[in-house]
Formats: C-alpha cells, sequence, structure tokens
C-alpha cells in the first residue's frame, strides 16, 4: 500500500510508505487544483488509519503554498488528530529551513489545534 | 345503625371512588409520562442547536485560521520578490544599480527632454591593491568608494557599478563644468581617505574619471564610448586626474549633421 506522486514546478513530492507508516510531503505547492492534487494522498490517509491501529509519521517539509493547500493541509491534520483522540500513534515532523524562520512559525499556525507529537525542527542549512 | 340497604350502598360508593382514583391515577402517570417525554425533546432540540452553534463556531475558527496562513504565505512571497528584484538591480558588493539598471536608467535620460551627463570612475592600479592587500581590502575600497560616490551626488542624479573596479555616475541638469567640481571634490575626497591593510597598516587609494555630456539625439553607445575615451585620456596622462570631452569634439560634428 504505497503512493507517490512526483514532484512539479508547482506541486511537491508526495509520498505515502504503508509499510513504513510514513507520509513524506516536501517541495513547494500550489498547484492549479489542491483537492485534485492531493485526494489520493488524502484517502491513503483515511484507509490507512481505518484498517490498521499501526503508526502513521508524517514528515513535512513545505516551503510555499497556496490557500487550497493551507486548507488541505489542515484536514489531514484534522484526519490525524481524530485518529490520535481514539489512540492511534500519529505524530508530524516539519522541516524548515535555519535561514527561513518564517516557515517555523506558519507551522506553528498549523500546530496550534493539534494535541497529537508535533515537531518544528529546524534543518541545518545545505552547502 | 345502617341498615342493609345503606350499607349496600356504601359498598358501591367506596368503589365507586376507588375506580375514580384508579383512573385519576392514571391519568396523571399518562401526564407525567407526556411531560417527560416532553422535557426530553426539548433537550434533544437544544443541544442539537448547541451543537450546530459549536459547528459553526470551530468552521470559523478553522476560516480564520485559513486566512490567517494564507496571509502570511502571501506576505512571504511578497517578500522575495522584494529580495529577488533588489537582486537583480542592485550590485551585491556595493548596493548600488548594477550594470543593467545603470543602462535602463541611461536610456530614460536619453530618452526625456532634460540635459545630462555621465562620467566613468575607475579605481587606479586596482590590481596593485588587490595583490598588496588582499581581496577583501579591495572590497572595502570598492565599498568606500561607492559610498563617496553616493555623499557626491544630488537628487535626480543615479550611479552604479558598471563592472570591477569601474563605476557609472549619472548627472542631471548640469552643466559641464559643474560636473567637473563634482568629480574633482569626489576625486580629492577619495584619494584623502585611508584604508586598513591589517597590522595597522593603512594605505590610500585614487581614482580616475572621465567625463562627457549627452548631446541631444546621441545613441547610448556613442555617449559611453566618449566618456571611456575621457577616462582613457585620465589614465594616460598619470591618473588621478578628471578628462571631460566635450559633446561637441571629435566625430561629434558628424554625428550632429545624421541625427539633425
Amino acid at each position: 500500500m504505497n503512493l507517490e506522486i512526483a514532484e512539479t514546478s508547482s506541486s511537491p513530492f508526495i509520498s505515502a510508505d504503508g509499510d513504513a507508516g510514513r507520509v513524506v510531503i516536501r517541495g513547494d505547492s500550489y498547484p492549479e487544483n489542491s483537492f485534485e492534487l492531493f485526494r489520493p494522498l488524502i484517502e491513503w490517509v483515511e484507509t490507512y488509519l481505518a484498517q490498521a491501529g499501526r503508526p502513521l509519521r508524517f514528515e513535512i517539509e513545505l516551503l510555499y503554498m497556496n490557500t487550497s493547500s493551507v486548507r488541505v493541509m489542515m484536514d489531514i491534520f484534522d484526519l490525524l488528530e481524530s485518529a490520535f483522540q481514539q489512540g492511534t500513534d500519529v505524530g508530524v515532523v516539519w522541516l524548515f529551513d535555519a535561514g527561513n524562520e518564517r516557515v517555523a512559525e506558519l507551522a506553528e499556525e498549523f500546530k496550534e489545534d493539534c494535541t497529537f507529537p508535533f515537531a518544528i525542527t529546524a534543518k541545518a542549512r545545505t552547502p | 345503625m345502617l341498615s342493609a340497604e345503606d350499607h349496600g350502598d356504601a359498598v358501591t360508593a367506596r368503589r365507586l371512588l376507588a375506580e375514580l382514583y384508579e383512573r385519576y391515577r392514571d391519568q396523571k402517570r399518562l401526564l407525567d409520562r407526556l411531560v417527560r417525554i416532553s422535557d426530553r425533546y426539548q433537550l434533544a432540540e437544544r443541544e442539537r442547536g448547541a451543537a450546530y452553534a459549536s459547528d459553526y463556531r470551530r468552521e470559523v475558527r478553522r476560516i480564520e485560521k485559513l486566512v490567517r496562513i494564507s496571509d502570511s504565505y502571501q506576505a512571504m512571497l511578497r517578500e522575495l520578490t522584494d529580495r529577488l528584484r533588489t537582486l537583480s538591480t542592485h550590485d551585491d558588493l556595493t548596493g548600488l544599480l548594477n550594470r543593467r539598471s545603470l543602462r535602463e536608467q541611461l536610456l530614460e535620460a536619453i530618452a526625456g527632454a532634460s540635459a545630462f551627463g555621465v562620467a566613468f570612475v575607475d579605481v587606479d592600479h586596482f590590481k596593485a591593491i588587490n595583490d598588496r592587500w588582499g581581496h577583501l581590502a579591495g572590497d572595502t575600497v570598492l565599498g568606500r568608494l561607492a559610498e563617496a560616490i553616493v555623499a557626491h551626488l544630488g537628487h535626480g542624479d543615479s550611479c552604479g557599478r558598471w563592472g570591477g573596479e569601474e563605476f557609472l555616475i549619472l548627472l542631471r541638469g548640469r552643466p559641464a563644468a559643474t560636473m567637473m567640481q563634482i568629480a574633482e571634490r569626489l576625486r580629492e575626497d577619495v584619494a584623502n581617505l585611508r584604508h586598513a591593510g591589517g597590522d595597522g597598516a593603512t594605505f590610500s587609494v585614487t581614482i580616475s574619471l572621465g567625463l562627457t555630456v549627452h548631446r541631444p539625439g546621441e545613441a547610448l553607445e556613442a555617449l559611453l564610448s566618449r566618456a571611456d575615451s575621457a577616462l582613457y585620456q585620465a589614465k594616460e596622462t598619470g591618473r588621478n586626474r578628471s578628462v571631460l570631452l566635450p559633446a561637441d569634439e571629435e566625430r561629434g560634428a558628424t554625428l550632429d549633421h545624421r541625427c539633425a
């Protein structure tokens, strides 16, 4: 049960690994239709959380997002939140460039209503 | 004493009363049940309303959050655009305009109605400075030269880094004599600056300037070429000096006829 969506100039790399229980989203996200782009991921997450009591980790490294992408991420975090409320082990790690504190501030906004583990971690600057 | 008949009546009356009371109890039970059920409906309705209100408040909070995050992203992109714009129009080292922006300003000045002149400014023996004092010291010299140039400019003038150790100044609405005064004051000020060479040593640098005035109708390349000739003369005649080539000298006359 794996999902992989290649990165484009306006959409991020998305990978969901059912065996590892890990979802990676990396890049910029301002596609023309965010709901279409993210629908497979949302369905994947719903299916994964419905059948398994197994843990799920999100590793997110997003820089720029349009409004509909922000909305989709909020929906995904809602799914994680309700799974967490039912006892599923879920967590998010949001990585940002050490030089770009604003991304960390935005991640904090996303984190606000989440009670599950949500780490916002600075990544050493790539030379 | 009650007669047997009377006694029978009393029994009947009591039975009737008991029946009546029983009916009354039934009615009361029914009424209680009705009230209880009605209350329960009322409670359920109230809870349903409260749930709607709570859902509504939650949805409003979500939308507010969405708008807030979205605004932040927009601000971030705007800052990035501003930064990129500055990077594309300015020189990284000195913060002055870069060559591309200077060319745009020159073309605008040519298209405009006001008179203007240009000056090439070049550091004398810059390679020797870099070799003797190091590239960092050389960069510092360029930075301070940029500051000195800006300090001598008036409102409406522009300047930028043309390349390497060469700067270009655009002076608007100044007679040739005033341009020369500005150039000479700048040259003297720069020669008086002391630069740190490390280990307490200091050094100074000089600049050469080549000036000319734009001739109405003249193309950019012809103007720059004349300013370059002026700079070349300043270098050839010993450096640390300003040379102004008037607009009507050299090939100027023939160009004038062609443009007229």
